[in-house]
């Protein structure tokens, strides 16, 4: 029997050094029900000894310790069987009410009993162990998981740093003790954001990710976690705490993990700002090159032009001087022109159109670009289509008088001449239609979006010979123009024959107010 | 004919205007400040002035402001393209026409001879008008355009007085709204809209080339001459 308690007390020391890190402290209360749940059988038993052979009231107590077992844990599970074994002997054994046996059966019963009662515990123990086991391996598997699916939809550096001190918060169950430091283009960025006391200090952080570590090392009383993947030191994390082995592999785990993201989000950003720098560059080269050319071209003219006329102004018949004359006026309009389209593509482009909305005839916005459009429209058949119940447009008019004309410009430079640039006007509840169909080239279907894009344009100039109807930025400033107003602009085949139909869409908006 | 006063800092537009202003038998004062433009007022007789609204010593509108304390001479402004909110001001402060640069010399001219004509003879005083065929009775409350008489709202016709009163000025927004409607409408430019289309819809206005009413984009109206 000595022998037996020894056993299985080496048993249950074992079994604690393995279940260090499951919640090893059983509860006082777990003792008093075993206690108490064997006075209950002792009660009960009592009653059913009148009935029964008092042997079979053994497996009453053998249910008890079987239910102690299952629901608590082992110790709880080691006393029930022995107050089990000393109250069959005390309460149920002759002489009764005495720790004497008469019978040497009893004897024998009884040691049997506290043998199978002890194995009952062991064994059943044992099981909820393994499920608890299983449950924690479990629950650390869904944590990974998690993690990781946390970590797959971080898009940014400070995010996936945020997913890490959590999940590590979590395995060292004591927050506040971990720091991590991201080297970011030669700086070092510690989180939490802003800590500045509590850590190892930057000192310590360099050093450490000079020696790129392959796994955790101690050093002053922190330990370093390398954040590291395909031979790049991305950072480290520095706990202060003594953590057992299996947070150490946890904590490993979840560095392995966030490495690989973090290294994807600094390669994402490398690129984005890879990206943006070649844009700027790629505007600025374009912008450079528009102005030298669309503004050298006219300029070249009126130079030309002028010092023709200085030089041999007694040469020439008062015709060719009146020919000069106006070229230097037209191309000097045209200067005008590129810079206008220079300056509200700057504006479009920066986001700073801040509308200055008013209600608006649109009788008014297409005088208003007629007008601008002056003695370009003299050798130019025109045809307007507008109803008189055209509503209101709650529109900044300047704005959209330099939309229509940009397409007009664009259409009279290509219509050919004999048939009419035709404007029709149309409305429904929803939308103010603007068409403005020149009979020219067309535009092919390929093209017919890119003709609005900016830098397209702009790589083009307003070069009239190119095989795509030079338009300069006219188009893109229109669409920015018109998208600022909630509209739309389109480029269409012409409904009626060769050429093509460019349409403005504005929000039909007089719904929504009392006019009259 | 008439003497030309012109602020303006740039040496060239001033060598073009004064030689297109000559050209035209005009006498042409000219200054590069703003302070020099006022002083030369006192002591002259100046029938018509030219500022730009940007100069070295003094922001033009003040050149203005200052002047209408103790002038009623034309004024017309000369300004920059991308500055709506200048040329409005500027008209509110007293100024009676605008040309935004560049600007073609005709444009210039046109708008001299305008207010040159009007500060002439003064149409506002007498009550019968008549300007492009439009015959307006003020007494009579009448309008007659090629003889046949048309019927206009109270409003119309306050709209078409304001406008005939000084042809060829802009009237801004800001003023016509205020005078027809009051104080507390000057934000509520859509019952001018309004207004102004029925009133051009009545004198049979061509839509995109009208005859009489003239719109200034963001500024205000101007009766054609």
């Amino acid at each position: 029997m000595r022998f037996i308690v020894k056993t299985t007390l080496r048993i249950f020391q074992k079994k604690r050094s393995a279940m260090r890190f499951l919640p090893t402290n059983t509860p006082l209360k777990h003792y008093l029900l075993a206690i108490g749940l064997i006075f209950v059988i002792v009660l009960f038993a009592q009653v059913l000894n009148r009935y029964l052979p008092y042997t079979s009231l053994l497996l009453l107590f053998l249910a008890g310790v079987l239910l102690i077992s299952a629901k608590t844990s082992f110790g709880p599970a080691l006393l029930s069987s022995l107050f089990s074994f000393m109250a069959f002997n005390y309460f149920f054994t002759e002489p009764y009410y005495t720790f004497n046996i008469l019978h040497k059966a009893d004897v024998a019963t009884l040691i049997i009993f506290l043998m199978v009662a002890l194995m009952t515990a062991h064994l059943a123990t044992q099981m909820r162990e393994a499920i608890a086991k299983q449950e924690m391996a479990l629950n650390r598997l869904s944590h990974f998981y998690e993690f990781s699916q946390k970590l797959s939809f971080a898009t940014n550096t400070e995010t996936t740093i945020e997913i890490l001190l959590e999940a590590l918060r979590r395995v060292l169950s004591n927050d506040g003790r971990v720091v991590i430091a991201i080297q970011q283009e030669s700086k070092l960025i510690l989180h939490p954001e802003g800590i500045s006391s509590g850590h190892p200090g930057e000192e310590v952080f360099k050093l450490m990710l000079s020696k790129h570590l392959d796994g955790e090392t101690w050093h002053k009383g922190w330990l370093f976690f390398p954040l590291s993947w395909d031979g790049r030191q991305l950072g480290l994390v520095a706990i202060n705490e003594r953590i057992n082995d299996k947070q150490i592999t946890a904590t490993e785990t979840f560095c392995q993990l966030t490495a690989v993201v973090l290294h994807r989000t600094m390669l994402v950003a490398e690129l984005s700002q890879t990206k943006l720098l070649a844009e700027t560059e790629q505007l600025r080269a374009t912008l450079l090159s528009s102005v030298s050319h669309d503004l050298r071209t006219p300029l070249s003219s009126i130079i030309g032009a002028s010092s023709s006329l200085r030089e041999y102004a007694q040469h020439l018949s008062t015709d060719d001087q009146q020919l000069l004359i106006q070229t230097i006026e037209d191309e000097a309009h045209r200067l005008d022109r590129h810079i206008q389209n220079l300056l509200d593509m700057t504006r479009l482009s920066q986001g700073k159109l801040n509308l200055n909305r008013e209600w608006m005839d649109i009788d008014d916005l297409i005088n208003g670009a007629i007008r601008r459009l002056g003695h370009q429209l003299d050798n130019v058949q025109f045809e307007l289509e507008l109803t008189e119940d055209t509503p209101m447009l709650y529109v900044q008019g300047l704005i959209i008088e330099q939309a229509i004309f940009n397409l007009l410009d664009n259409a009279i430079r290509h219509n050919t001449a004999e048939l009419a640039i035709k404007l029709i006007v149309q409305h429904d509840d929803n939308w103010i239609t603007l068409d403005i169909i020149d009979n020219g080239p067309g535009i092919a279907d390929t093209e017919k979006e890119k003709v609005f894009n900016m830098f397209y344009s702009l790589a083009q100039g307003d070069r009239h010979e190119s095989s795509l109807p030079g338009t300069g930025m006219g188009l893109a400033i229109c669409r920015g123009m018109v998208e600022a107003h909630g509209g739309e602009v389109m480029a269409l085949d012409n409904p009626y024959g060769k050429g093509t139909m460019m349409r403005i869409k504005l929000p039909n908006n007089q719904g929504a107010v009392d006019l009259s | 004919m008439a003497t030309i006063l012109l602020i303006e800092d740039e040496a060239q537009i001033k060598k073009f205007l004064r030689i297109s202003l000559e050209a035209h038998h005009h006498v042409v004062l000219e200054a590069r400040l703003g302070e020099q433009g006022l002083a030369i007022m006192v002591e002259q007789k100046v029938d018509l002035l030219i500022v730009d609204l940007g100069l070295p010593d003094m922001d033009g509108q003040d050149v203005i402001k200052a002047l209408r304390k103790w002038s009623q001479i034309p004024i017309i402004v000369l300004s920059v393209r991308s500055s709506e909110d200048e040329k409005v001001q500027a008209l509110d402060a007293g100024a009676n026409d605008y040309v935004t640069k560049p600007f073609g010399i005709s444009e210039l001219m046109a708008r001299v001879r305008a207010l040159l004509r009007i500060s002439d003879n003064t149409v506002a005083s007498s009550s019968k008008r008549e300007i492009n065929g439009l015959f307006i009775d003020l007494a009579e409350y009448q309008v007659k355009l090629d003889d046949r008489i048309i019927h206009l709202s109270r409003k119309e016709f306050e709209l078409l007085r304001l406008l005939t009163e000084q042809p060829g000025h802009i009237l801004t927004h800001r003023f016509l709204t205020q005078t027809i409607w009051g104080e507390s409408f000057v934000d509520e430019t859509h019952y001018l809209r309004v207004l102004v289309r029925q009133l051009r819809h009545k004198l049979g206005e061509e839509p995109i080339q009208p005859r009489f009413i003239e719109t200034v984009q963001g500024v205000g109206y101007r009766f054609k001459v």
